[in-house]
């Protein structure tokens, strides 16, 4: 070690010394990384799946007639990111409002759903569709699942509609 | 047996695995791979919620198709200096660098996705051991052992980080809760459904059932699962460890695929490259066989001198 290596090693305290001889000290140290950054791409605490809620909720798209359309044909999305876009914009009204998204009324989950049918999903579009929706209008429908002792129950409702 | 009563706590230590060289040179090989599927995916020429870098940086023309066909060169010109050992850093903040800009611009378009940060983190992590060790020369044996060192600790730290997320970020315990991953599972099938209008799993439906029919057996699966996400710095020990936890961690998701229809396909490669390490396997294994037969060979000679 050069004299100059040995007065800044001098120099470090001692907490912080000790804390790289403990066992896998490295991992730990991204571990908190990770956690303390958040969703900031390329870093991510991956919270995939960290907490289960007893209701969840799928968005799907029909046509006019209320016939649903296979996504992935129509758009470059998927169903779940469709979800993912929808719960995004339901946050940003909330958030506007004053309160968490968890406590969303209908009104804002219409919102919500309003922009991600006619502002998002034409966006997405694939080049050749096999159906014209701008021409024919769609739907886009929410089914809320839920459990409790009796088992499974769902319920859906149209929360954004593109008028043909 | 014997290894049991030669074990100490104090072994439990990371170590750096003195790779061979060719192994290092399957190792970046086999990663161009996962790579070049992130290199090569279209994107959307929009940002409406941008994250990470895209706060700062327009990346629109990413989705511009000439534009992708000036990353597609340079990604395989760095990608060749990147396997051949050579030029390390530079082919490094090449693909590195494609790989930042696309996720951002993946991940700025309102939804979250979690299968590009752990590639691309790996890419940075190698990265910046090769940095760590400029002055001591970046093509050195040594220094690409770091490197794929420092790429291991960065995939047992993302996993270690999802499953303290799974203890910490609900207010109530993670396994008690378990059972409403049968919610979740019907839910990841009605997705698939509704993305292609495909017939559902049958599986993923039946296992939802029998999640909710037997919820204290569903948690000692979930908790399994949960235990090994949180062990997974184990497999810097050595490669056997490596090996066990790797394995393990590639039939999790496989289970998390039939049953969820989730595929974490970068993570997979990143588990088989790093941790199972499939050709130094194949390696020992034929060690194993020819020193065998060897041993076996001699008992019959020195058998026939006596």
């Amino acid at each position: 070690m050069t004299a100059a290596t040995l007065s800044f090693w001098s120099r470090v305290p001692g907490w912080w010394k000790r804390f790289w001889t403990l066992p896998f000290a490295s991992t730990f140290a991204i571990v908190l990384l990770l956690q303390v950054v958040g969703e900031q791409f390329p870093f991510s605490p991956f919270p995939m799946y960290a907490k289960f809620s007893d209701e969840t909720n799928v968005l799907f798209v029909t046509d006019a007639a209320d016939r649903p359309l296979a996504i992935a044909k129509y758009f470059r999305l998927s169903a779940s990111k469709i979800k993912k876009s929808f719960n995004a914009e339901l946050e940003s009204i909330c958030k506007k409002k004053g309160y968490p998204a968890t406590s969303a009324t209908d009104e804002d989950l219409r919102q919500a759903g309003q922009y991600i049918a006619t502002t998002f999903l034409p966006t997405q579009l694939r080049q050749n569709p096999p159906g014209d929706i701008r021409k024919h209008g769609l739907k886009l429908k929410r089914t809320l699942l839920w459990m409790d002792k009796k088992g499974f129950h769902e319920e859906t409702a149209v929360v954004g509609e593109l008028k043909s | 047996m014997k290894y049991l009563k030669s074990f100490k706590w104090s072994n439990l230590r990371e170590t750096i695995v003195p790779h061979a060289a060719w192994e290092m040179v399957l190792m970046r090989a086999f990663l161009l791979w996962p790579f070049w599927i992130v290199v090569q995916r279209t994107v959307q020429g929009t940002q409406p919620r941008p994250n990470g870098i895209a706060h700062f940086v327009d990346l629109t023309w990413l989705a511009n198709p000439s534009a992708q066909m000036v990353l597609n060169g340079v990604f395989w010109i760095a990608g060749v200096l990147f396997v051949s050992g050579r030029a390390m850093i530079p082919a490094l903040a090449a693909i590195s660098a494609i790989l930042v800009a696309k996720g951002t611009l993946i991940n700025s378009q309102g939804a979250t996705n979690h299968a590009l940060q752990l590639i691309t983190l790996v890419s940075l992590t190698m990265l910046a051991a090769y940095c760590f060790r400029w002055k001591r020369g970046w093509t050195r044996h040594e220094s690409h052992v770091r490197a794929v060192h420092w790429a291991k600790v960065m995939i047992a730290a993302s996993y270690v980080s999802a499953a303290v997320c799974k203890l910490f970020a609900s207010s109530e315990f993670w396994i008690a809760r378990v059972p409403y991953m049968a919610l979740q599972i019907l839910k990841s099938n009605l997705q698939t459904y509704y993305t292609n209008l495909e017939n559902q799993s049958p599986v993923a439906q039946n296992f939802a059932y029998w999640i909710v029919e037997h919820p204290h057996l569903a948690r000692m699966l979930f908790g399994a699962g949960l235990l090994l996400e949180l062990l997974c710095f184990l497999a810097l020990i050595n490669r056997w460890w490596a090996l066990f936890i790797g394995l393990g961690m590639v039939g999790m998701h496989w289970m998390i695929h039939v049953v969820m229809s989730l595929e974490f396909k970068h993570h997979v490669y990143l588990l088989l490259i790093f941790y199972v390490n499939a050709p130094w396997l194949l390696y020992a294994g034929w060690n194993w066989l020819r020193g065998g037969r060897e041993k076996r060979s001699h008992a019959v000679v020195s058998a026939e001198v006596s």
